[in-house]
């Protein structure tokens, strides 16, 4: 006997996905998803947006690690809420987890929900955490290819951050290719050049986070 | 890995849908995988087969068919199949475009052995 289905086989995600916009939207809390690499420089990023937004714009974060609490301590003592998920070695975030963390946090009007998936330029990709911005960072030391090896993610990313430009002169990273690779996969998508080492860039990454507004709970 | 994830996601239904029918055993489940999914069929189906140990679905085979990209052109709407990972439209050449098919991951059906 066949019983058909024809449902998308991560169907619960995405209802939990939905679950976390309908928690989100009516509170009018921008959600952004931050995928990369391990290394590339994540949380730094948070900790600058955190510093750089100030109290105009309280930026509360879901940290998401296969194990430690490392990140959301470094978060902690920024001053900004923090959640850490731990994974127990799972690749990705889901949108059950998100959920379950989203009880830690008193989220208010106007907040900014941070969330940083587990490093991994795959596996993320496929998980709606119901986010309404996607963000992609490349760091220079991974190499201009990237973008080109893992398409999926830069065909989706509503931002790309290329982190740590500071190293430029030390590697073989060929800024012209990798903004091509980019721009052939998602015409138009921003890409910020950022080192939150000098600070170069960091004001425009704020700018764009200080720009998501209520408005952008659309995905 | 998150293979593995998919093929939880997979194997509960069909486990359910096993139990819905008087826990008949699952023989066989078929899957849609989208060419622009980032899923190995081999990987899915190894993970299935260690995920089903002990369950009613123990002897049930994975059969998969790919489903292949399909592009509207975001300048002029034609729509094509993408000869590489950089989408490229055939009448206009402009990049990019919206994904109309490809992008699927479906469990299309639980075929449940009732002998």
């Amino acid at each position: 006997m066949e019983i058909r289905v024809v449902e998308k086989v991560l169907k619960v995600n995405d209802e939990l996905a939905q679950a976390v916009r309908d928690r989100l939207r009516p509170l009018g809390v921008a959600t952004v998803n931050m995928i990369s690499a391990p290394g590339s420089g994540k949380t730094t990023l948070i900790e600058r947006a955190v510093e750089a937004l100030g109290a105009a714009r309280r930026i509360q974060v879901i940290e998401g690690d296969p194990d430690t609490t490392l990140d959301a301590e470094r978060i902690a003592a920024t001053g900004a809420p923090v959640v850490q998920i731990n994974t127990a070695g799972g690749c990705h975030l889901e949108a059950n987890l998100v959920l379950r963390a989203l009880e830690q946090l008193d989220l208010a009007p106007g907040d900014l929900l941070v969330i940083e998936n587990v490093g991994n330029l795959v596996c993320p990709v496929s998980f709606d955490l119901g986010e309404d911005k996607r963000v992609a960072v490349v760091s220079v030391t991974e190499g201009h290819d990237k973008p080109a090896k893992y398409p999926k993610l830069f065909r989706c990313a509503d931002l790309v951050v290329l982190n740590k430009i500071d190293l430029l002169p030390h590697v073989d990273f060929d800024v012209a290719r990798f903004r091509e690779y980019v721009e052939k996969l998602q015409p138009g998508v921003p890409v910020l050049d950022v080192s939150c080492r000098t600070g170069e860039g960091v004001d425009a990454w704020a700018d764009w986070l200080r720009a998501l507004g209520p408005a952008d709970a659309v995905r | 890995m998150h293979e593995f994830s998919i093929v939880e996601n997979i194997l509960e239904r069909a486990l359910a849908i096993a139990v819905e029918h008087g826990h008949l055993p699952v023989s066989r489940v078929r899957v849609a995988i989208g060419a622009l999914q980032q899923v190995e069929p081999e990987v899915l189906e190894f993970a299935f087969q260690a995920a089903v140990q002990g369950t009613l679905a123990e002897d049930a085979a994975f059969e998969w068919r790919a489903v292949p990209a399909r592009i509207a052109c975001a300048a002029c709407d034609a729509q094509f199949e993408p000869e590489d990972l950089f989408w490229v439209c055939p009448e206009c050449a402009a990049a990019g475009g919206r994904v109309l098919a490809g992008d699927e991951l479906v469990l299309e059906s639980v075929v449940l052995d009732e002998t």
